[in-house]
């Protein structure tokens, strides 16, 4: 069992949630909404397997390297691309910031929710885990599929 | 002001020293961490209190302008965040409360263990669904998966997760309520950060326990349901539904509450033709039976939960004394609080909302096309609603599984865009007498007479707008910061407490059980788990464990370990003491009266904790 000290974890939590806020801060509304367009049409299914291929990154790094450096930028690349999907399938109708702030908890709830089941099913040691990344992604990835096609 | 381009910079230098301010609180949180304390007013640094009130003021003036709404949320958002952190930032294991028992259990899902259960108590008949639902599985689901997303502790990911999650979300949730209920933008984006300032919204959105998370989908959730109530559209009602379920599977006190709004949104759904008489009549009789859920469910509570005994006692008021039931009533637990601030500071937000509320009401009432009507009245009787549950639970029922005081998190939520609406329509009025001023024609024989009180009356407006009231809603967020954060409290876990625990941990190779007090046991609790058959601390409530530490005490003897031991089939027993839990002539007492075959395993840098072994003759 290896127990990290939390006492140096809150600065660098913050510090890494800035960097990526500044960065969302910087790209202007237009290059947003053409992101969120380029991703939410995912062509070829590029930020589908995207997702699954950070999921891949997330899974290396659990079982060699355990570096929050390499598993923050990663998670959140992973929460914002699949945020981004549900996000505009359930709340369309609202300002792009809203779309990407419900989307994301529509994500979060949908990965503990899945976590949840394969809890009750199983357990959740690390591959389940990685189990509930992937399953968390393919439901968000065919949701975001279905409503561009019912959407035409 | 006339001119934009000035008026833009003047605000993006407003928004960059803010967000300076909200860096520097966070550096003097981080400074203010401790090894040791009680409450986090104890340790705070004396710099923090007046760069949050200039932080706020400055927050205010920037919501009350013409700035964009998402950069807007985005401020709030930074501040949420750094109010609900305190107790993740300051203390080395968070507060010692329920987040701590909560860990405890999320614990055994990340290291993947079967709790060692000592005792099989009867179970109720529904008990197997109740394990199902629990809101610690879904809590543990999330930051099991988070945890390992990340690389990160569970201990880390763990403490920070409701006071991220709740710094994001539930100033959105408070916009969009705000924004369902007819509030102009300046109005919303104020009813985020008014949020704030409702103390036990604040506690709560500071520890990671699963009724928090509850609240989370509850909130989100309250938007979707107002929005159908004014649309009655298919997408809403999904939406209402789903963030309810999750609430349900978070807390069963938010998925009733959740339940019981939904119902009465459903019920109160007017007919075409329906006499007005008759809408009031099922109107009444929906709130008597939706206000009738959660009691009833607490009763019922038993058949699916173990030591639930919740019972209904109508004769509890005629014992009390009448200001009793009105204390009581009015502030709960707080009424007997050593600073009087604190229950004021309770009661002010939902009584400005509910005066508010009747005052738009009635309003409404004259002008019959308004379209808000039907969401203010649904919001209105969602608050009776809350408001009536709370003082059922206090006044008629006894041995509830949690503090009656917690409905006030949700009929504060519904109080906060009256409050921020209330506010902001003073804010216009202020603003409108400033122009009416600036319009009305001088009299040419009065002119200087005119000109003077005009300035004077402009620069008082001028002052009203923007130092009192940005200073007024800044001051009473940061006071009601005292009430939300506790000010009496006992020791909180400590670094060296903690120490202890991972020592024993990393040193030991055969299973072992720990003798030690309970607040010890919570620092074990959040690194190894609770009942975790490899490294055993006994649960908080245990008796047993609890007998067994008295008896250690007492006279410290390896009868006791070796019982510890074969109770929980481990091969080594730990009895930790420490100093500031048991008192220096305990302490002192206990150290010298230790004697062979126990041995001396641990002693902590500054000599305030102990911690003596015994491993069994067979092993």
């Amino acid at each position: 069992m290896t127990v990290q000290s939390s006492r140096n974890l809150s600065p660098r939590i913050y510090a890494c949630a800035c960097t990526f806020v500044f960065t969302m801060m910087n790209l202007n509304r237009f290059e947003l909404l053409r992101l969120e367009r380029r991703i939410t049409s995912d062509e070829k299914l590029q930020y589908s397997l995207s997702s699954y291929f950070i999921v891949a990154v997330i899974f290396l790094n659990q079982s060699s390297f355990q570096s929050p450096i390499i598993g923050l930028p990663a998670s959140l690349v992973y929460v914002s691309i699949n945020a981004v999907f549900l996000g505009h399938v359930f709340f369309g109708s609202q300002e792009p910031f809203f779309r990407l702030i419900l989307g994301s908890l529509a994500f979060l709830t949908l990965l503990g929710f899945v976590g949840w089941i394969v809890l009750a099913i199983y357990s959740l040691d690390e591959v389940a885990s990685i189990l509930v990344l992937v399953i968390a992604a393919t439901v968000s990835s065919i949701i975001n599929r279905r409503m561009k096609h019912s959407d035409g | 002001m006339d001119n934009p381009t000035h008026f833009s910079k003047q605000l993006r230098c407003g928004e960059v020293l803010y967000l300076i301010l909200i860096c520097v609180s966070f550096y003097l949180l981080v400074i203010s961490r401790t090894d040791e304390a009680r409450t986090v007013w104890e340790v705070l640094n004396p710099a923090f209190i007046p760069t949050l009130f200039t932080a706020t003021f400055l927050l205010i003036l920037i919501l009350l302008s013409s700035e964009k709404t998402a950069h807007k949320l985005f401020l709030v958002i930074t501040i949420s965040i750094l109010l609900h952190s305190f107790f993740a930032i300051i203390f080395p294991a968070g507060d010692s409360s329920g987040q701590q028992i909560a860990l405890g259990r999320i614990r055994s899902v990340y290291d993947n263990f079967e709790p060692l259960t000592l005792t099989s108590p009867s179970k109720p008949l529904f008990s197997p669904l109740y394990e199902i639902f629990r809101g610690d599985h879904f809590q543990a689901a999330l930051s099991v998966t988070l945890a390992r997303m990340l690389s990160l502790d569970i201990l880390g990911v763990h403490l920070f997760l409701v006071p991220t999650l709740w710094g994001i979300f539930v100033p959105v949730a408070a916009f969009l309520t705000a924004r369902t209920l007819g509030g102009n933008d300046k109005a919303c984006a104020l009813a985020s950060l008014i949020i704030s300032v409702f103390p036990y919204i604040t506690y709560f959105g500071a520890i990671s326990v699963p009724n928090s998370l509850g609240f989370i989908f509850f909130f989100s959730s309250f938007p979707f349901l107002l929005r159908y109530v004014e649309s009655r559209d298919s997408k809403s009602l999904f939406l209402t539904l789903a963030f309810s379920f999750f609430s349900f599977l978070s807390h069963f006190l938010t998925g009733i509450m959740s339940l019981s709004l939904i119902l009465l949104a459903f019920m109160s759904k007017p007919y075409k033709g329906e006499k007005p008489t008759s809408l009031a009549t099922r109107l009444i009789v929906t709130f008597v039976f939706c206000a009738s859920l959660l009691p009833l469910s607490l009763v019922y509570f038993r058949f699916f939960r173990a030591n639930s005994s919740t019972t209904f006692n109508l004769e509890k008021p005629a014992g009390l004394p009448i200001q009793e039931i009105v204390g009581m009533s009015l502030f709960g637990d707080f009424a007997n609080s050593f600073n009087v601030l604190v229950p004021i500071l309770t009661v002010i937000g939902p009584t400005l909302a509910f005066l508010y509320m009747v005052y738009l009401l009635h309003k409404l009432c004259r002008n019959h096309e308004a379209r808000s009507k039907a969401t203010h009245t649904f919001a209105f009787l969602a608050f009776l609603m809350i408001s009536a549950d709370y003082l059922i639970l206090t006044l008629f029922m006894d041995e509830l599984p949690f503090n009656s005081e917690r409905l006030w998190v949700l009929r504060d939520f519904i109080a906060t865009p009256f409050v921020a609406q209330a506010i902001f329509q003073l804010v216009s009025q202020t603003k409108r007498l400033s122009h009416a001023e600036f319009l009305r024609p001088p009299s040419l024989n009065h002119l200087r007479t005119v000109i003077k009180t005009g300035a004077l009356r402009s620069l008082g407006i001028l002052i009203i707008l923007n130092i009192i009231i940005p200073s007024i809603i800044g001051g009473w967020l940061v006071l009601s910061l005292s009430a939300a954060y506790p000010q009496v409290a006992s020791l909180q876990t400590t670094q060296y407490e903690l120490d202890a625990v991972k020592y024993i941990e990393g040193n030991t190779h055969e299973k072992y059980v720990v003798i030690c007090d309970v607040w010890t046991i919570y620092a074990g609790e959040v690194i190894v788990g609770i009942s975790n058959p490899s490294a055993y601390y006994f649960d908080e409530f245990s008796q047993l464990g609890h007998e067994l530490f008295t008896n250690m005490s007492r006279e410290p003897s390896p009868k006791w370990m070796l019982s510890a031991m074969n109770l929980t089939y481990t091969a080594v027993a730990y009895f930790i003491v420490s100093e500031p839990r048991i008192g220096a002539e305990e302490f002192n007492r206990i150290i010298t009266s230790v004697e062979e075959p126990l041995s001396l395993f641990y002693v902590s840098p500054n000599e305030k904790l102990y911690v003596f072994s015994y491993s069994s003759p067979q092993s």
